[in-house]
């Protein structure tokens, strides 16, 4: 009862106001870059990581031809931290304030846990997806776990649920407090209260769909790669389409060992580790 | 006393209100969270008061329906410490929200945009169930103050007492489910639903207690009640302890050691004790939860000290105002035990009431159904008992009270609630705008693209005004408005050569339009080669 | 009793049907004035002209862009007709600026839509953006969410498409 007399009155409360874009004090590279060596600094521990097996399709879409996602070779990486800032700048993300970055509460969709680079995973069968209750996290047919964020009501319900923690959610509002630093026109800003996380690249796998349909030619991932998989110096991220029997990706994994975290080996994930050989 | 605790519960509202500001203001980040805990104190606080306010239906409700006779004592105190602690609860969660302007996009109900929620989720569950629980525990106070005139209606009280019996502890469950249903292990187990409504009945005779002996004097079978819960409750601690391998010392010093000062007759004479018991409990019960939810050593704020002033400051504000209230208005609420007529509800109503709740619940479901079909029925469930329990208590509740207050004030009352609830409906319905401010840049003319476009849709927004989509002239235009073009024929295609015939396309010449700065250079080779491919299929 | 009843349920309905009214959307118009009088319907189908003549980008491109004073130049150079309103015209084509029009897109940054693989599955401008009438008198297009999905789910006549949600939205 309260909360529905409550929240009567609460429309429109705590809205973002609108926005002068000109009263926007922006980030630079430099700050971003400063922050990132902050975060690689206070790293986590690894979690356990076990062999799985190769991704495939997902039983929810038994004819969708696509899955896509991710493998980051732990022979190659050594932990540089260049995809945390091809990210960052990728998907606009912000900086925190100084209080959130004294509790080692960064946004950085990838982050650093033993020199390794962790991010979402995009389970085929999401723990997060399931208790979300306004259906922000969905699953799309092509394997992502995509985030909707006009959705989100920061219930935080998936952040709790997710055993890998990934998820990042907006604790300020990076516009007001000048923490933003826009080098993505495609990439949504997100507002303070709302869940975020690797979308691996979202936007650009939609525009790279679109070119394919307006063509008129089927699309099987091609042209696509990740801003992290783009800038990695060594080559340790490898993006690709999982059904895709010609992809490197999935060629790779027939000769690799697949790992994944062990609290996820049971959610089918899509982003796994290669290491050593099979 | 009463007087004292009223003036104790403004006295916290000032701060609690300043809490609520400040979370309103500053959002999540006002209280202690970080990336990984993402449940707070107002997650404590929620379950906390939630757990309270059942207690208070189980003294009153189920004891009325058991037939036990010290519950016509407690049962208005019981009662309104019910309604209270609902507010208080309901509250918490509001907070918790990152946007809270959203708030009603977890009501399951049909909206303008097509979207709907998640019904897989518990949270759903938990605002559908909690939201029927607060009606109907207002409704069970009014029939509670009304039968005070009529004797009669004490029928209706009953009968509501077995919808909120079983609706007690569904809502309690679902509350337990919203943990059990994670991958946190810490927040698994199967017997989460029964702990939990252990808990909260324990937690909630404790304040009943309490308030009984701030405003009546002592309830002994309530003391009774406590002991045998605080042996309950260390079996339960007991079987955590066993499955996660987690206890917590203080829970266990302030919920079972300091109850067990009950067993020595002596102590449990002085009023001192029973209250330092009764808080002990509170404050263990709290420690509990807040153990399980948050689970880490994360720094508080003064935002989380600031729930505990809101709460239980609002919780008094608003038991002993209305306490006092009535007293003005019924006073012989606290004389006499309200007369009971043995009557029952007639038999054919009841089942009528039953099938006609049942029915209109599985309309709705129905309804949800065909509104999101891919959902598997098993997960609507938890929203059918809440559903069928609102229908039927309403409807007990309004065919018990219609008779007994006059007419106009029966249809102005309900006129009010009417509107309210159409309001909220289309409220729901209709949302909150979408939020515009972050526009993409103005799209004004297309400069010259990095990438190449495909050569036919260049022709096709270029050239066709002119030249016709064939190459051959579009002759709704040229022949009532402009020059006509050159004809686009193989043979002189050739004869010009695509070096010239380039330039005349980027630079113009006679009618010919310059499209230097709207093509690029390859492009415009492109458009060159495109217009033989034209001609040659015309040929 | 009849009567009550009936007077409570047509006050539900009507405070159901009031709330919905205060909390619709009501978008302002976006398009910025550029002092040029255009009217769609002398320069459509009369013409034989389509919307990508002028609206580059409408056919293949994610966005359907507004023309350039130049797009209006390569036909408007010479006196197109007799009428008396041209002096006008051309005086103001003088004064306009290269950029005359622009308009701020209704989508919110969440939302994608791409022009091209809509106009690839033959769905023709006027489905969404009405007709030429409606756009002279200043009506701006309303699209909401449930009339893009009850199209996608194939209820509008076209084949049905994409309903996941990651499809439209980022």
């Amino acid at each position: 009862m309260g909360a529905l007399i409550g929240g009567l009155f609460l429309f429109g409360c705590r809205k973002q106001g609108e926005r002068n874009a000109k009263a926007v004090r922006q980030t630079s590279v430099r700050e971003i870059k400063k922050e990132i060596q902050m975060a690689m600094k206070n790293q986590k521990p690894l979690g356990r990581l076990e062999l799985v097996p190769v991704p495939s399709r997902l039983g929810a879409y038994p004819n969708e031809s696509n899955r896509f996602g991710m493998a980051i070779d732990l022979d190659l990486c050594d932990g540089c931290g260049e995809c945390i800032l091809a990210c960052n700048l990728e998907n606009n993300i912000p900086l925190v304030n100084d209080y959130q970055a004294s509790k080692n509460n960064y946004m950085h969709w990838i982050e650093m846990r033993g020199n390794v680079p962790v991010f979402c995973s995009h389970c085929g069968d999401a723990p997060c997806e399931k208790v979300c209750p306004t259906v922000a996290a969905v699953h799309s047919p092509e394997g992502l776990s995509a985030m909707i964020y006009a959705r989100c009501v920061g219930t935080r319900f998936c952040g709790a649920n997710c055993p890998t923690k990934v998820r990042k959610f907006n604790y300020t509002d990076a516009l007001e407090e000048g923490l933003q630093y826009i080098s993505n026109k495609d990439v949504p800003i997100r507002e303070r209260g709302v869940m975020e996380k690797c979308s691996l690249c979202l936007h650009r796998l939609q525009a790279a769909r679109w070119e394919a349909k307006t063509a008129g030619i089927p699309w099987r991932g091609e042209g696509v790669k990740t801003a992290c998989a783009e800038a990695c110096p060594k080559g340790a991220i490898i993006f690709g389409n999982w059904l895709d029997k010609e992809s490197i990706l999935y060629r790779e994994a027939q000769v690799r060992g697949v790992y994944a975290f062990s609290s996820l080996a049971l959610f089918d994930p899509a982003v796994v580790y290669f290491r050593g050989k099979r | 006393m009463v007087k004292i605790l009223f003036a104790i519960g403004i006295l916290l509202l000032f701060p609690g209100c300043w809490t609520l500001y400040h979370a309103f203001s500053i959002g999540p980040a006002s209280w202690a969270l970080d990336q990984t805990v993402f449940w707070g104190t107002p997650i404590v606080n929620f379950v906390f008061w939630i757990g309270l306010a059942h207690a208070g239906t189980f003294l009153s409700a189920i004891l009325l329906l058991l037939g036990a006779r010290f519950q016509k004592r407690i049962s208005f105190i019981a009662e309104l410490s019910t309604v209270s602690s609902i507010f208080v609860a309901g509250l918490f969660p509001l907070i918790h929200l990152g946007v809270i302007s959203r708030f009603y996009f977890l009501v399951p109900f049909f909206n303008q945009r097509d979207m709907y929620v998640n019904f897989a989720s518990p949270l759903v569950w938990d605002f559908l169930a909690i939201g029927v629980y607060a009606f109907l525990s207002i409704a069970y106070l009014i029939v509670h103050i009304v039968s005070l005139k009529h004797p009669s209606l004490s029928k209706t009280r009953r009968a509501m007492a077995w919808v909120l019996f079983p609706l007690v502890l569904w809502v309690h469950t679902i509350v337990s489910l919203d943990f059990a249903v994670s991958t946190v292990p810490l927040w698994r187990g199967g017997f989460l639903p029964i702990y939990f409504i252990a808990g909260a009945i324990f937690s909630g005779l404790a304040l009943v207690m309490l308030l009984l002996e701030s405003t009546q004097g002592r309830g002994k079978k309530l003391e009774e009640m406590l002991l045998a819960g605080s042996w309950l409750l260390l079996a339960f601690w007991i079987w955590e302890f066993l499955q996660k391998g987690v206890w917590h010392p203080e829970v266990i010093f302030f919920g079972f050691l300091v109850v067990q000062s009950f067993w020595i007759t002596r102590l449990r004479e002085k009023k001192i004790v029973r209250l330092i018991v009764g808080v002990s409990v509170l404050v263990a019960m709290w420690w509990e939860r807040f153990a399980l939810i948050m689970h880490s050593d994360i720094k508080w704020l003064w935002s989380d000290w600031g729930w505990f002033a809101l709460g239980a400051g609002l919780f008094l504000f608003i038991f002993f105002g209305l306490y006092l209230l009535f007293q003005k208005i019924f006073p012989e609420l606290f004389l006499v035990a309200p007369q009971e007529s043995r009557k029952n509800t007639p038999q054919r109503q009841v089942i009528l009431i039953v099938v006609f709740s049942f029915m209109l619940a599985s309309f709705y479901l129905f309804l949800n159904h065909q509104y999101d079909p891919g959902v598997p029925w098993v997960q609507w469930v938890p929203a059918f008992f809440p559903i069928a329990a609102l229908i039927a208590g309403l409807s007990f509740f309004v065919l018990g009270i219609y008779p007994l207050v006059p007419k106009k004030y029966f249809f102005f009352f309900s006129g009010l609630v009417v509107i309210f609830v159409g309001f909220a409906a289309g409220a729901f319905y209709a949302g909150g705008n979408t939020d515009l401010s972050f526009q993409s840049s103005p799209v004004s003319a297309e400069f010259i693209s990095k990438k190449e476009r495909p050569t036919s849709y260049l022709w096709n927004s270029r050239c066709v005004s002119c030249h016709g989509s064939d190459g051959l002239g579009n002759r709704k235009f040229i022949y009532e408005f402009y020059p006509e073009p050159q004809d686009l024929t193989l043979e002189r295609l050739v004869l010009q050569g695509e070096d010239s015939l380039t330039r005349v396309v980027l630079e113009g010449r006679a009618y010919m339009n310059p499209f230097e700065g709207r093509l690029s250079e390859p492009e415009a080779r492109a458009l060159i080669r495109y217009m033989h491919q034209l001609a040659e299929d015309k040929e | 009793m009849k009567k009550g009843v009936l007077l409570l349920i047509m006050l539900f309905i009507s405070a159901l049907i009031f709330a919905d009214y205060l909390m619709a959307p009501e978008p302002p118009s976006r398009t910025k004035k550029a002092g040029v009088s255009f009217l769609h319907a002398l320069h459509g189908d009369s013409l034989g002209l389509s919307c990508e003549m002028c609206h580059a980008g409408s056919m293949v491109g994610q966005r359907a862009y507004m023309p350039s004073k130049q797009d209006c130049m390569d036909c408007h150079r010479l006196p197109l007709t007799e009428s008396e309103g041209i002096v006008a015209l051309d005086s103001s084509l003088k004064k306009a600026p290269d950029y005359p029009w622009s308009v701020k897109s209704r989508l919110p940054a969440h939302v994608v839509f791409h022009h091209g693989v809509h106009a690839k599955a033959n769905v023709s401008c006027e489905v969404c953006h009405s007709n030429e009438s409606d756009w002279d008198r200043g009506v701006p297009p309303s699209v909401s969410m449930n009339e893009c999905l009850a199209c996608h789910r194939g209820e509008k006549g076209f084949p049905p498409a994409a309903t996941d949600c990651a499809s439209c939205h980022r």
